[in-house]
Order: structure tokens, then C-alpha cells, then sequence
């Protein structure tokens, strides 16, 4: 029988940069354009906890997607470091690599575009038992089909074999984001980034994969980097958040605090907007503290970033880029509202 | 929990499942089945090749081979066409010998008559240039003479004497057996000619020159119009008999030569028409060269379109999915050879280097897999964004195995419409390169059968069964590829846009 | 009388696998002013309900049974000329799923905003463009855009002009399907505000379909729940949010995570909704029921009212 056994990590950020290079096209090359770049991730730095859930929440084009894919290395980063379990992990070469997507792994948002539709669940449970056999030391298929059977007992597929020959189109949405999870967790990785993981998925089954999440967490101690854009689905699941905005980490704390009492004006701005299930709220007006939409990536306002939107604007806001300071215990923002200047 | 479907199917059923879909989904494409019907015919031949036409197609090339066959003449069904049935060579050589006695000179003779029967209902006359009567017989070496005469009674029981030939004897020798054998051309003779002439006189009244006539007409000629050149052949049983005279022994009593027998007599009609797709000016039987096409058009046309898909297929997805400086440079070159001109540089490299029937379908496959490339790449461009390679790439799969296990398996619907619409293109250009005599000269393909044709003014001279049937099959075997290419495109197109 | 009357509306597809009985024998009622928010997951038969009233079912669906009554027209009976001229747009509109990425992408939102106007009514430039910059104001854009293209917008602002559109012609009844699934939680509050706001103004009758109760609970007046092709719960939203009767609604209440208060344990719903090819037997949700009884196996529960305003389908409440 066949074990494979995995330790909780840890994951520390430091100024990390992700900037993408915009096309100039033939004429822009040849004039001199100068080349301009979408940030998508710029000069972000926190630490996730071994054992903790950490969410990373934003509104479209905020970088959380962007920063799940540089932790995972499916990205390369344009500046800063990356250290996990006290490895630098910023540059690392292919054997490297390889040794290392076994120690982390993600969770994609999408059940229906993740899964290749001409595998069978067999194929896809197996593809990273395949890509590591040598290093697993698993090359008898039987062995390898044994796994990919615990695997989908642990998502609570069961019986296994009723499952592991069908093809993705035949499986709900739910069922196939339990797969997503079984892929990911099969090589017994320390550290799991979830893009998303419920927010494809009918509001009456998220619950039952959040809790598998959990438990799985439990079982295994992994650690989580949660990326969602549902600021309650992170409240209900995680330790601690993080709100990102263009780019940039506005306010980090623990869930709770996040809510109750909101720092930065975004986060605020976030929290008036999610509807609530309350008839009562019908008859009043949804206050929005916003103004504005967001601004392309690749033309990022001066100073604070957020500042042509805040309704609480001042003048350094539009010049200097504030700092993320401890507003209180583990509660970190970057507004000037809250620091000296 | 309860999971979607009812049944539970292990773990290959459900490939077989899908393989039934498409085929319901064909079988509603009439075109398809059409080209499915005709390329089963195709198949069929082709494996039937060895035993419906039983030489080396090698053989094709070896005029040697072919000499004993007339020479450009139609199938035998022709003459339901033109309505006049044409003759097939036949090889006649049973024959009766019966003892007779013959009066010659006021003395009877013991003779021999040996006589070769033969129906003819055909409406036109054989061909006086290959007709033979090849007679072998033995008599006893001694100073007596021997006397034959050759004469054919018509079905209309009019007797057309020929020949009259004395036979002397070599030596003096007594008793020793002597062999003789007869080549006669009975029809292509001058002396025949002219006693035909001479009888054609004395009983008809007809005054018909020698040289002008031939004797075929007045051997079998009909009635009135017997010896003119326009005369309706007499169909009927025809007898030619060969009476043999030995003047060695008289009725009176002298034993005869018991060495006299006749031990061959054989007729070789020539033909004026042959075999069941006829014959071309080499002598040689156009059903075995169409008949070998078969399978060498099946075998270059699908080699070819192979190595063009595949080779297509996997330079596009590798292009598209490295992308980048590589890519770039990887399309300017499929832009290159795309701008290049197939057929000339193709008939260029042929005079050049006279290549093998390998080399030919290299060379095409060569000028063929660009296009499929740019497809393959515009699918690799798209798939390599895709979620299930991304999650690939999380789990570590090195670019090969996601370039071979996830996106090229989107292209086998692609691939199996372009296989089956590359055939006819290869065909075709084979059949082209043949055509100008620049193909493999020792295989016997249509393009090739096509060049001998025009080669030796097949065209001109109307032998349509010479140049009809390799065109027609080139269109028909072409055609049939594309209605299958058509139907499998009609059925996979939509999924195309469903990545 | 009310604005628009549905009752036992059945819609079919029948596709080569079978026959999906997407809405199967649906009524309801909407008046004047009115704002229905209809609720359901994947698959429950809400978009195909949407569709149904205004006759845009696409093929293989066909509406099979029942009758739809909009200010005393017959839809259902109406031949697709007088469909075209009386009601569609005119009386009913819709902004559907993903609306903004239905703006043609080479025309300015002007021309796509005046175009049934010039060709539909037969209006002149000038007039339709004044309209068009009026309903532009009216959904908080500046007039100005009708110059630009749909690239050249945000999200957000292409869903205004979505609206815009569909208000057009003054119709008093808008469907909204997802109006605000695909954009971000702030854009959807100001949305959210703009409907509530334009329902206020116009009087404007409302029919929104979403996945999200929150979003229902925050604009409408009426809710149904639909599952499997029926409305298991139908009633005046207070009555549905405060006292949810269907283990369905409850269950589905419950797996809402909420902003404030204590953080409770999620509900979740075992199992998945039944292709509705082959439909369970009874009470469609029995197989996932809690407290499924041997009746909800056999027999369909029917709508009854068991509190005013407030009907449910289940045999818990009776109806025997």
C-alpha cells in the first residue's frame, strides 16, 4: 500500500512584482515607443501561516488571480521573492521545479474548463502520479489506479469505480470540482492555492465543498491561499484576509476584523456593496461609498491608487503612495488616513 | 449522493460510444456514404488485386511480356457500343482427323483430312496480320511426295479452296521419320491472294485484283458481297480443313506411310479486341495496368496525406504552443513555403533527379503540410490558455506530454477530415508528375497509363479505352475522398468551434 | 387585473436524447409595478421561463401547454407579426445574460440605441436620438456616449446601456435575467440601485432572475423559488426570507454566507438537481429531501396557500 505524506508550510512575499509587457506592435518598436506594462501585480509583501487559510479578495483585475499563479509558479515573477518553508523560491530551475510543484498545487475556478474533456477521471487523477513517477517511485499502473481510488474516496466519490470512467461532461459541477480537489491534493502537497473554487458552482453546493476543503485541511495540515472575490465566502472560510486593488494589498487582518471593522475606504466601499438576503432591504438605497469605475492596469493613477475613487481623499493621497502600516494587532492597511505623514 | 447517469460503463465503452454517435451522424450524410461506397470498391480491388490480375505489377515495364497480346485493340465488350461485336483472340486446337481418299490426277489416294471447327458470330473479320494456322506433322522420309491442301468451308457450305502445296522429299533416306511444321499465314499471303482472286473469277464472275483484295472477305464474306472490301462477315461454324495426300501409296493397294499423322493443328484468330479494358499500342492488357493502379493510387495517395497531417499537425502545435521568436520564425518559414509553387518545383526536382515512387510521396507530403500547420497552431494558440493546461502545467507535465497528450488529441477530428481531403490532392499530383513521364517509370500508375497514351497518339487516334478508364478512376477514386472529407468536416466543424 | 397572469406554463425541449420538461406547469402573477424575483440554481428552468414569456424559446423548445396573458393580450396565441409589433419591446423587454457583450461591437451605442426605432417605428433621426439621450441620462450615463463604441466602455456602463435599451419604448414590464452575474460586486450594488431606482420612477413592473437571493431580497416585492422546472415556493418576500415553508428554500437560505453576525455552519444540499429528461417521481425533490415521506415519492405535491400571500408546494403543509 502505497502512502504519501505531507508537512503544512509556510509562504512569505516579499515585494513581489508581476508586470506584463504591452504589445507595441511594428511601428511602436521602430519609433521608440517606450515600452508601457500592465501591473498587474506590483510591490505586493505578507506572509501566509503554516495551517492557515488565507484569503486574498478583490474585485476583477486586482492581481489576486495573478499573485495564486506566482505562488504556484505557473507565472515567473518580474521583481521580489518568494520563500517557502525558508527556500527562496523566486528562480528555480527545472528539476527544481518539478520537485516543487509537489509541495504546492492549485485549484482552478472553473469545473468545466479545467478538467480536459477527452480524459477520463482515471486519466486526469493519474496525470500527476505519471509526471512524478520517478521521483514517486510509482511505476506499476496499479498502484497508481489504487491512489487515484483513494483519491476519490477522499472527496467523498464513492464507489470510486463508478466515477473513475466517466468523462468530465458526464459529472455535475460539483462533482467535478471534487475531482479539481482530488488532482490537486494526490501528490500530498504542503501549500494549496483555490482560485475561486466555488464561485462557478450553484450557491446550494458551495457549503458542501467548502467544508470537504476544510476537512481536508484538517486532515492533511495544509495551508490555503483562498482567492475569491466574495468577501463572505472569505469570511466564513478563512483566518485571515486580504483585500487587493489594482495591484496592491490595501488591508490585511484577521477575517473578523476585516468586517466588523474595515480600515481602508476600499475594503469599506466592498463591504456596503454585498447584498444581503434581507427583504428590508428593499426599500432603502444601497449606500456605495465609490466613485468611479477602476482604472486600466496599465494606467495606474499617482500617488494612492485608489484616490480618484476614495471618498475621503486628501492631497498626499495624490502624490505618495501610501505604506502598509499595523493599524492594530495583526491589522495592517495602507491609506493615509492612518499614517503620519 | 446521487450521480448523474444510470449506467456504469468500463473504461474503454465509452470511445465506442462516441465512435457510434459520429456514425449515426454519418450515415445521415448521403455524400458521405456515397464516398464510403466508392471508396469500399476501391479497397476491395485493391485487395483483390493479387488474384484478380495475377502478375508483378512490375511487370508492367516488360514489353517482352506482353508481345503474344494484339496490339491497340478495344475490350471485347466494345462491340455492344459501336454495335459491331468485335473478335477476341482464340487459340483453337482441337481438330479431327479422319482417313479419307482423295482424286487427284484420275488416281485415288489414301488421304487424311484434319479439320478444325470453329464458331464465329462475331461482325467484324479477325486480323489477317496475327491469324496463324500452325500445322505439325510427320510422315516417313522417302522418295515419294506429299501433297496438302488447305480449303475452309463457309457455314454456308460454300468450299474456298487456299492452298495446294506439294511437300518434297529431303534425301533418300527410307523410313526415317520427318517432322514438319507449318506456320501459315493464311490471310496475309500473296500467293493465297491470288488464287483467291482467280476462283473469285471463275465462280462469281467477280473481277477483284489481287492486290486489291483481301481474302479475308472472301473467305468469309457474305453471300452477294462475297470478296468486297464492304462484305458483312457470313457468322456461322467454319471449318478449315487440311487434306494430306500420300503419293507413296494408291487405292491399288500399297500400304500407306504409317508414319503419316497430324499431330498438331492449331488456329490463332487474331483479335480485334481484347480482354476487358483492351489493349494499348505496347501490347499489353490495360485491365491488369488499371487494375494495379488501384492499390498504388490507394497506397501513394494515403501515405501522402499522412505524412502531410501529421507532419502538418505537430509543426503547428509546437509553433503555436512555444510561441514567441520561435514561433515567428516558424511561420515565416511555412509563409516561404507556402509562396513556393508546388507543381514546378515538383517537376523540376523529377527531371532532375528522377526519383522512386517513395520519393515522389515524400516530395508532395513535403509541399502539403502547411496549411494544416497554421490550423494546428491557431488551436494550440488557443488550447495552451486553457484551463486543463494550465492545470497540466501545475502538476508539473513537461511541454511534451501537453503538447501530445492534451492539445493534439483536439486535432484528430481536424486531422481525419484533412486526411481524407488530401488524398485526391496527392493523387492528382502524382497522377500529374506520371502524366509528364516524370514519375517512377516502373510502376504502373494511371498518371502513367495516362502518358503512354498521349505518348503514342492514343488520343488522336480515339482509343478511348486507353485514356478513359485511368482518368475516370483518377476522378472517381479523387471524389470519393472528398465526399468523405466533406461529410466528416460537415460533422466535426461545428465541435471545432466548441473548444 | 394584473400585468402579466402565467398559469400552468409548460415548456419543452425536445432534444434527440429525450424530451426536458425545462418549466413544467408554472403559474404566476405579476402587477403593475411589481418587482418578481424568481430564484433557482443550474438548471431549475428559470432562463427558459424568461424566455417563454416573451416567445423567444430557441430551438428545440417550444412551449407546449398553458397561457401567458400580458394586459389582456393572449401571447401564446398571437402570430409572431403581432407579437413583434404590440409586445416585444413595446409592452415586455429584456436584458439578458451577458447583455453587455451583446452590443455589436462596430456600431456606436447611438445607432444600435435608435435602430428599432427608425426601422420598428418608423421614427425620424432626430426624434429617436432625443429619445436615446433622454434613456442614457435616465440610466445615469452622459448623453454624450452615443458616440462611442461598446469597446470603449466599462462593464458596468455597457449594462446601462443595456438597459437603456430595453427601455426604449417605454415597456412596462422588463425581464432581467442575471443583469449582474458577470460584473463586480460594486458595479452590481450600483446597478442594483439604478433598477430600484427606475422602478421607483417609472413604475416600472419587474421580473429578475438570478441564482442570488441576496440580490432578490434587495429589489423585489415577490419571490418564487423555482427547482426542477416548478415554482416550489412563491409568496411576498418578506414572507419567503423571514419564513421559508419549502425544505428546498430553507436549505437554500441557509447556504447563503452572511456578512455579519455570527458565523453559523453553511447548509448545503446534498446531491445534484435530476435531469429533467427522466424526473423522479412525485415531488421533485424528494431524493434530496430531509424530510422526504413515502407520499412525496409517489405523488406530486400541488401549490397551495398556506399562509396569505404565501404558497408552497409540499406535503408537509398538506394539500391532500
Amino acid at each position: 500500500m502505497v502512502e504519501l505524506k505531507s508537512v503544512s508550510a509556510t509562504v512569505e512575499v516579499k515585494n513581489l512584482r508581476k508586470w506584463f509587457p504591452l504589445r507595441r506592435g511594428l511601428i511602436g518598436t521602430l519609433t521608440g515607443e517606450p515600452q508601457r506594462y500592465v501591473r498587474a501585480v506590483d510591490d505586493i509583501t505578507f506572509n501566509i501561516e503554516k495551517g492557515e487559510t488565507f484569503s486574498l479578495v478583490g474585485e476583477s483585475g486586482c492581481g489576486k488571480t495573478t499573485t495564486g499563479r506566482l505562488l504556484v509558479k505557473l507565472l515567473d515573477p518580474t521583481g521580489g521573492t518568494i520563500r517557502f518553508n525558508g527556500r527562496d523560491i523566486t528562480r528555480l530551475s527545472k528539476d527544481e521545479l518539478k520537485k516543487f510543484r509537489r509541495e504546492a498545487q492549485i485549484i482552478f475556478q472553473d469545473p468545466y474548463a479545467s478538467l480536459n474533456p477527452r480524459f477520463t477521471i482515471s486519466d486526469i487523477l493519474q496525470e500527476p502520479l505519471i509526471v512524478h513517477s520517478n521521483s514517486l517511485g510509482l511505476h506499476n499502473p496499479k498502484e497508481r489506479e489504487e491512489l487515484t481510488a483513494k483519491a476519490l474516496e477522499e472527496v467523498k466519490l464513492v464507489p470510486p469505480e463508478e466515477f473513475l470512467w466517466r468523462y468530465p461532461h458526464q459529472l455535475s459541477g460539483g462533482q467535478r470540482q471534487r475531482v479539481a480537489i482530488a488532482r490537486a491534493l494526490i501528490l500530498r502537497p504542503k501549500f494549496v492555492v483555490a482560485d475561486e473554487p466555488v464561485s462557478m458552482l450553484d450557491v446550494s453546493i458551495r457549503a458542501e465543498i467548502l467544508e470537504l476543503m476544510n476537512s481536508l485541511k484538517e486532515k492533511y495540515g495544509l495551508t490555503y491561499l483562498f482567492i475569491t472575490h466574495d468577501l463572505a465566502v472569505a469570511r466564513y472560510i478563512s483566518n485571515r484576509i486580504s483585500v487587493m486593488y489594482l495591484g496592491k494589498i490595501v488591508e490585511i487582518g484577521p477575517a473578523t476584523r476585516i468586517i466588523e471593522s474595515p480600515l481602508h475606504p476600499y475594503t469599506q466601499a466592498l463591504i456596503a456593496s454585498i447584498p444581503e438576503p434581507d427583504p428590508i432591504n428593499r426599500v432603502k438605497v444601497r449606500e456605495v461609498p465609490i466613485k468611479g469605475e477602476i482604472p486600466s492596469a496599465a494606467a495606474i493613477p499617482p500617488g494612492c491608487r485608489f484616490h480618484p475613487r476614495c471618498p475621503f481623499v486628501m492631497d498626499i493621497c495624490r502624490k505618495e503612495e501610501p505604506p502598509l502600516i499595523e493599524v492594530e494587532q495583526n491589522h495592517y492597511t495602507a491609506c493615509w488616513l492612518y499614517s503620519k505623514k | 449522493m446521487t450521480s448523474k447517469t444510470v449506467l456504469i460503463p468500463k473504461k474503454r465503452t465509452l470511445l465506442i460510444e462516441r465512435l457510434r454517435d459520429f456514425w449515426y451522424q454519418y450515415k445521415k450524410q448521403k455524400i458521405g456514404m456515397v464516398g464510403l461506397v466508392l471508396l469500399s470498391i476501391f479497397i476491395i480491388i485493391a485487395i483483390l488485386s493479387p488474384i484478380i490480375a495475377p502478375i508483378n505489377p512490375y511487370y508492367w515495364r516488360l514489353t517482352e511480356y506482353w508481345q503474344n497480346k494484339p496490339q491497340s485493340v478495344p475490350p471485347v465488350w466494345a462491340g455492344m457500343l459501336t454495335g459491331k461485336s468485335l473478335p477476341p483472340p482464340e487459340n483453337i486446337t482441337s481438330f479431327s482427323v479422319v482417313n479419307a481418299t482423295w482424286r487427284y490426277g484420275g488416281i485415288t489416294y489414301p488421304a487424311i483430312n484434319a479439320s478444325l471447327e470453329f464458331d464465329y458470330p462475331y461482325d467484324d473479320y479477325p486480323d489477317p496480320a496475327s491469324t496463324v494456322l500452325k500445322v505439325s506433322f510427320t510422315y516417313s522420309i522417302s522418295t515419294t511426295v506429299h501433297l496438302y491442301s488447305i480449303y475452309v468451308v463457309r457455314p454456308d457450305n460454300i468450299i474456298v479452296p487456299l492452298v495446294e502445296q506439294k511437300v518434297f522429299p529431303q534425301g533418300n533416306t527410307t523410313r526415317e521419320v520427318q517432322n514438319v511444321t507449318l506456320q501459315l499465314y493464311l490471310f496475309n499471303d500473296l500467293a493465297i491472294n491470288q488464287q483467291l482472286s482467280t476462283w473469285l473469277q471463275a465462280k462469281y464472275n467477280k473481277i477483284i485484283k489481287s492486290e486489291n483484295l483481301r481474302a479475308l472477305t472472301v473467305i468469309m464474306g457474305e453471300g452477294s458481297q462475297i470478296g468486297e472490301s464492304n462484305a458483312p462477315v457470313l457468322k456461322g461454324k467454319y471449318r478449315i480443313i487440311i487434306t494430306f495426300l500420300d503419293f507413296s501409296a494408291e487405292s491399288s493397294g500399297i500400304v500407306p506411310d504409317p508414319n503419316f499423322k497430324v499431330k498438331i493443328m492449331n488456329l490463332l484468330i487474331g483479335g480485334k479486341s481484347y480482354g476487358l479494358l483492351g489493349t494499348d499500342t505496347l501490347h499489353r492488357d490495360l485491365f491488369y495496368g488499371i487494375i494495379w493502379g488501384v492499390p498504388i493510387a490507394l497506397m501513394i495517395g494515403i501515405l501522402t496525406s499522412v505524412i502531410t497531417v501529421v507532419i502538418g499537425i505537430l509543426y503547428g502545435v509546437v509553433s503555436g504552443y512555444i510561441g514567441g521568436r520561435i514561433d515567428e520564425i516558424m511561420m515565416r518559414i511555412v509563409d516561404i513555403l507556402i509562396a513556393i509553387p508546388k507543381l514546378p518545383i515538383l517537376i523540376m526536382i523529377a527531371l532532375v533527379f528522377k526519383p522512386s515512387i517513395w520519393n515522389i510521396v515524400f516530395l508532395i507530403a513535403a509541399f502539403g503540410w502547411m496549411g494544416i500547420a497554421r490550423v494546428g497552431r491557431s488551436v494550440a494558440l488557443q488550447l495552451k490558455e486553457v484551463q486543463f493546461v494550465e492545470a497540466a502545467k501545475a502538476v508539473g507535465a513537461s511541454n511534451s506530454r501537453i503538447i501530445l497528450k492534451h492539445i493534439t488529441p483536439h486535432l484528430t477530428p481536424y486531422a481525419f477530415a484533412n486526411l481524407a481531403l488530401g488524398v485526391p490532392d496527392a493523387i492528382l499530383t502524382e497522377a500529374s508528375l506520371s502524366f509528364l513521364g516524370l514519375g517512377d517509370p516502373t510502376l504502373p500508375t494511371w498518371g502513367s497509363i495516362l502518358h503512354d497514351a498521349e505518348v503514342y497518339d492514343a488520343l488522336g487516334s480515339s482509343m478511348w479505352w486507353w485514356w478513359i478508364p485511368p482518368g475516370l478512376l483518377i476522378a472517381l477514386i479523387s471524389l470519393s475522398f472528398v465526399f468523405i472529407g466533406h461529410a466528416i468536416d460537415e460533422i466535426l466543424n461545428p465541435r471545432l468551434k466548441r473548444l | 387585473m394584473p400585468l402579466l397572469e402565467v398559469k400552468n406554463l409548460k415548456t419543452y425541449y425536445y432534444t434527440t436524447k429525450g424530451i426536458n420538461k425545462a418549466v413544467d406547469n408554472v403559474s404566476f402573477s405579476l402587477e403593475k409595478g411589481e418587482a418578481l424575483g424568481v430564484a433557482g440554481e443550474s438548471g431549475c428552468g428559470k432562463s427558459t421561463l424568461a424566455q417563454s414569456i416573451i416567445r423567444l424559446v430557441p430551438p428545440p423548445g417550444k412551449i407546449v401547454d398553458g397561457k401567458i396573458i400580458f394586459q389582456d393580450m393572449d401571447i401564446i396565441k398571437m402570430s409572431e407579426n403581432e407579437l413583434n409589433s404590440k409586445v416585444r419591446w413595446k409592452g415586455i423587454s429584456m436584458v439578458f445574460q451577458g447583455s453587455m457583450n451583446s452590443l455589436n461591437p462596430v456600431y456606436n451605442i447611438g445607432y444600435q440605441l435608435i435602430e428599432p426605432l427608425i426601422y420598428h417605428q418608423g421614427m425620424n433621426k432626430h426624434d429617436a436620438i432625443s429619445i436615446a439621450e433622454e434613456k442614457l441620462k435616465l440610466v445615469g450615463l452622459n448623453p454624450e456616449i452615443i458616440k462611442r463604441y461598446p469597446h470603449e466602455l466599462s462593464g458596468g456602463m455597457k449594462q446601462r446601456v443595456a438597459i437603456a435599451m430595453a427601455l426604449m419604448l417605454n415597456p412596462p414590464l422588463l425581464i432581467a435575467d442575471e443583469p449582474t452575474t458577470a460584473l463586480d460586486v460594486v458595479v452590481q450594488a450600483q446597478i442594483m440601485n439604478l433598477l430600484k431606482e427606475l422602478q421607483a420612477k417609472l413604475n416600472l413592473s419587474l421580473m429578475f432572475i438570478t441564482h442570488d437571493l441576496s440580490l432578490i431580497a434587495e429589489i423585489a416585492h415577490k419571490t418564487a423559488i423555482m427547482y426542477a422546472g416548478k415554482i416550489v415556493e412563491i409568496g411576498s418576500s418578506e414572507n419567503i426570507f423571514y419564513n421559508p415553508l419549502h425544505p428546498y428554500t430553507k436549505k437554500l437560505l441557509g447556504s447563503i454566507p452572511k456578512l455579519r453576525g455570527d458565523i453559523k455552519k453553511l447548509e448545503f444540499i446534498p446531491g445534484s438537481p435530476p435531469d429533467l429528461r427522466t424526473p423522479p417521481p412525485g415531488c421533485r425533490f424528494h431524493p434530496r429531501c430531509p424530510f422526504v415521506m413515502d407520499i412525496c415519492r409517489k405523488e406530486e405535491p400541488p401549490l397551495i396557500e398556506v399562509e396569505q400571500n404565501h404558497y408552497t408546494a409540499c406535503w408537509l403543509y398538506g394539500g391532500k
